[in-house]
């Protein structure tokens, strides 16, 4: 009987791993931690400084390519290069940046400031975005990367912080899992389909991305 | 030694390709593109817009959003290796007897580290489980050809990311890059082989099974019936020939480090931790049909029956999961 029992329970396994797709899972390939430091001067938003710390992998194979003198950092015109080689060509990704206030939503076309530097064998980006133009209120800021080659986190521990100038607000933030408006992409794109959606169309998957609220 | 001399010609193959090729990592530039570029004298002044414009790349098989918790374990078992190859590189010649132990410490949980993110990683797409779901779903097996053929896979997998590591060894820019780009074409073409397989195999058994029925048919004695023979292994585990990327990113991270040595070792045990979900979803298979055949093993005909559409069964799973997982790769061979 327990015999049987246990065949049963085979056969059962095998039908519910065909039903459950966990085929669909992917991998990225590169790993980083997103920090936002969000400038404010004279009570309004200003920009923010993005600082990406890439993890070891990723990072070893950048600094054998760019390090020229071997000295464990970049110096200015080894950071131009990275910019060049191994930075630039996120601009067809949008930076893997994406801010919304309300339902707009809108990516910024440059990003200024640029600096690769090294810290205990691990890359770091710092970069600056613009978010003057945007209205006060709240705004939703996020780094994510719709294509899942890279799987870009927040830290735990000073992740979100703010720089105020001569400024009396005092500004908030969480972050959360976007449920109101995720957005989609096309599984049978390239990795070159650069393209996102906003709504969804036929053939559309959806993905949900970690955002930060902030709020001032 | 034919099939040595094909291994060879197929990697050369896909290196030289990887040469003239666009790389498969959005955030690497091609040479050719040369819009939003810095030099130090006008970096003050760049534009880097047209963000929405299209980059070219590798094709690739298809993606899908993996969940939080398995990101959380990948994220921090990388660290962990990441960081321990740091470190062992750092005390693994010192004459000190306390860094010694240091680095002996070390270099187990580096191994322990590779074992685990064997693990999840293959938890991933492109390991072959569904593969060898379907193949032994469909067909009849003792019980090791499940274990040989998933280490195989597995070994077959680890093996040629650390073939394509030591033959990238001295090229210059990105070795990543490059590996990236020659793994996604035979990853693609990995599949396409699948999807012929399986209509080789599909075709190959409905015409054995029509020559079996006859043959049944015109033979009065029953152990006249020559049993349906069954085709070779060759196939399914010749796709699992493609490099894991997960053994590319600790091969790269080796051999910057200058401790290809340990980093080949890692991926070994890598391969033995990518052997699990392979293994269980075989065994899976494997003991999903023992069981049922078991239960009906009285019932001749039954048998029969369902053995025939059981294995045209799976060969279908293995069609339409190839096809799924390859379309995006076939649709850009195609424009």
């Amino acid at each position: 009987m327990k015999h049987k029992k246990f065949l049963i329970g085979s056969l059962i396994f095998a039908l519910l791993f065909l039903l459950s797709g966990n085929f669909l899972f992917a991998h990225p390939h590169v790993a980083l931690e997103s920090r936002v430091n969000f400038v404010f001067e004279s009570n309004a938003l200003q920009g923010a400084y993005i600082e990406w710390k890439f993890d070891h992998f990723f990072s070893s194979d950048i600094i054998f390519w760019f390090d020229v003198d071997r000295n464990g950092q970049f110096d200015e015109k080894e950071s131009v290069e990275v910019y060049n080689n191994a930075f630039i060509n996120l601009r067809h990704y949008y930076y893997y940046t994406f801010i919304r206030q309300g339902s707009n939503r809108t990516n910024p076309p440059k990003v200024e400031d640029f600096r690769a530097r090294i810290e205990k064998g691990q890359m770091i980006y710092r970069f600056y975005i613009d978010l003057k133009n945007y209205p006060k209120g709240e705004l939703f800021f996020a780094n994510y990367d719709y294509t899942f080659f890279c799987d870009i986190s927040y830290p735990e521990k000073d992740g979100v912080t703010f720089t105020l100038k001569n400024s009396t607000i005092q500004p908030k933030f969480s972050i959360a899992a976007n449920k109101d408006y995720p957005v989609y992409y096309n599984p049978l794109g390239a990795i070159d389909d650069t393209t996102v959606y906003y709504e969804w169309k036929k053939g559309l998957q959806t993905y949900y991305p970690m955002e930060i609220k902030l709020t001032y | 030694m034919k099939i040595k001399g094909f291994f060879i010609v197929f990697f050369l193959m896909f290196l030289g390709f990887a040469q003239v090729s666009v790389f498969g990592n959005p955030f690497l530039s091609n040479p050719s593109d040369s819009q939003g570029f810095e030099s130090i004298e006008d970096e003050k002044d760049v534009e880097n817009i047209e963000n929405n414009g299209k980059s070219r790349s590798a094709p690739q098989i298809r993606l899908g959003q993996t969940s939080e918790k398995n990101l959380q374990v990948q994220r921090s078992v990388r660290e962990i290796l990441g960081e321990s190859f740091y470190e062992w590189q750092s005390l693994h010649r010192s004459l000190d007897p306390a860094e010694k132990k240091r680095a002996h410490l070390i270099f187990w949980t580096i191994l322990g580290a590779a074992f685990v993110f064997g693990l999840f990683h293959a938890l991933g797409p492109g390991h072959r489980k569904t593969i060898v779901f379907s193949l032994y779903i469909s067909k009849k097996a003792p019980w090791w050809e499940p274990l040989v053929v998933s280490l195989s896979l597995s070994a077959l997998h680890a093996g040629s990311a650390i073939v394509l590591i030591l033959l990238l060894n001295g090229i210059t820019g990105s070795i990543s890059a490059k590996a990236d780009t020659v793994s996604k074409w035979m990853e693609g073409l990995s599949y396409l082989l699948l999807i012929l397989t399986a209509i080789f195999l599909f075709i190959h058994s409905l015409i054995e099974h029509s020559a079996y029925i006859k043959k049944k048919k015109n033979t009065e004695n029953a152990s006249q019936i020559i049993e349906r023979k069954h085709l070779s292994l060759g196939a399914f585990i010749f796709s699992g020939i493609y490099p894991c990327p997960g053994a590319v990113l600790v091969l790269v991270l080796s051999f910057t480090l200058q401790v290809v040595g340990l980093g080949i070792l890692s991926v070994v045990v890598m391969s033995i931790g990518m052997s699990i979900p392979i293994l269980a979803s075989a065994y899976l298979a494997w003991a999903g049909r023992e069981s049922l055949f078991y239960l009906i093993k009285e019932k001749e005909v039954v048998v029969e029956n369902l053995s025939f559409f059981i294995e045209l069964f799976g060969y279908v799973l293995l069609l339409a999961f190839s096809l799924y997982i390859a379309w995006p790769f076939i649709l850009h061979l195609w424009g």
